[in-house]
């Protein structure tokens, strides 16, 4: 099944912002020029979101977009 | 850092001071690249000269003393690279990126697997039931009561200070760097894989028109006394007299930055190379100021200075603190605990 960008691709639907902790999804990182909408930090710092809620498993599998979610909860 | 921001926003009481303390977190480009200047070429002024006097018959200890200096240039550069991984230290995360990769390469260490690891540690420091990211192996006494003589063995020999600080740290970033760490991502592999590429092309390059042997008589010492450095201040960072831990159900964003991260007061000169990292209380407390805004905010919030400060010979204390006890909340000595055990079986109190 394809996705819709090649970020979603790389990273999943949801994407945690590793500079603020923010979640949006990968059409709102496209969206904002592939950056973070919430502080603008690269894709460098994106990380799937998937990989937080493996540190976190009370972590819902889809985030509430442009909320924050620490890295240990 | 988000986890930094996000635990202080969960606080029940924020202080006024920490929302102050944010606007020093802005990047300033002119500074970074004074910083970078100032440092960077006399750094590879040093390994030049270092190179010249190795292959034109000097004696090695000329050589060896001029590396000192050099590595405490490439210390200071090391705070540039943590910077990077916290996106300080230029205002464009794509540059912070970039320089953080190339400066990586010349400490022999991986930017994105370092920028991960590093990061979880600021989402754990001090929490006893999130060791073992980023920081220096730590036992608290119930559970080296519990050990193995084989294991306690084995922890006494990790903390002796040759191991720890020579020998560990060698291991560290000149073998277990140059691999990816279990259960990494395809991201962070790749930039273990990029690091070690680099460094063997830098090595291949430098080697192929200098030679090796002179190549290695310069960078070795450099890289030695760096990680040795390197080593001793992770670990002065959060192993010291009277450091707060706690458990992840007590845990305390502000306790554990205030009294769980040192300030560690050094004269100005070592200060200047290790980039004003001995202020670590400020930087838990806001990983996103530059290094070069560290002493700004320092100076301008009285609720940090009232931190107790480690100096140089108040720090080489520590290094006989092995152990952290929970109940008196304080960490001990392998020598304190083995009396209290040998008081233990005498049946005394």
């Amino acid at each position: 099944m394809g996705t819709d960008s090649p970020l979603e691709e790389s990273f999943g639907k949801y994407i945690w912002c590793e500079l603020c902790g923010h979640v949006y999804s990968a059409a709102a990182w496209v969206a904002a020029d592939n950056t973070c909408p919430n502080c603008g930090a690269s894709i460098a710092n994106a990380r799937p979101w998937e990989e937080i809620r493996q540190l976190n498993p009370q972590y819902p599998v889809t985030p509430v977009e442009g909320t924050e979610y620490a890295l240990y909860s | 850092m988000p986890d930094a921001a996000y635990h202080a926003e969960h606080q029940p009481e924020k202080p006024e001071w920490y929302k102050e303390l944010a606007k020093y977190e802005k990047p300033d480009i002119r500074r970074a690249f004074i910083q970078l200047c100032n440092t960077l070429i006399p750094l590879l002024g040093l390994l030049g000269m270092m190179l010249y006097t190795v292959t034109h018959g000097y004696p090695y200890w000329i050589t060896l003393g001029m590396s000192v200096v050099a590595a405490g240039f490439l210390c200071r550069t090391f705070i540039f690279f943590h910077d990077c991984t916290h996106g300080s230290f230029f205002p464009s995360q794509r540059a912070n990126a970039i320089l953080g990769f190339l400066l990586g390469v010349l400490m022999m260490t991986p930017y994105g697997q370092w920028r991960w690891s590093h990061l979880k540690h600021h989402a754990s420091f001090a929490n006893l039931d999130r060791r073992g990211v980023g920081d220096v192996k730590l036992m608290t006494v119930d559970e080296y009561q519990a050990a193995s003589r084989w294991q306690r063995l084995v922890y006494r020999w990790y903390r002796h200070p040759f191991v720890l600080f020579g020998l560990g740290s060698t291991i560290l970033f000149a073998i277990i760097y140059r691999f990816p760490i279990r259960r990494a991502s395809a991201r962070e592999r790749r930039s273990v894989w990029l690091t070690d590429g680099a460094l063997l092309a830098m090595t291949a390059v430098v080697g192929l028109t200098v030679g090796f042997r002179p190549l290695l008589l310069v960078l070795v010492p450099v890289w030695f006394i760096l990680w040795m450095v390197g080593v001793w201040i992770f670990y002065i960072q959060h192993q010291f007299e009277g450091v707060y831990w706690a458990r992840q159900a007590e845990w305390d964003f502000f306790r554990a930055s205030l009294e769980g991260s040192s300030y560690y007061r050094l004269p100005k000169v070592l200060q200047w190379f290790t980039g004003n990292i001995g202020l670590h209380h400020v930087h838990h407390l806001r990983p996103r100021i530059p290094n070069y805004s560290l002493q700004q905010a320092y100076d301008a919030t009285p609720a940090v200075q009232a931190v107790k400060a480690l100096t140089l010979r108040s720090s080489l204390k520590t290094i006989r603190l092995n152990l952290y006890d929970e109940r008196r909340r304080q960490m001990v000595s392998f020598h304190a605990l083995d009396r209290c055990e040998q008081i233990d079986e005498r049946g005394g109190t």
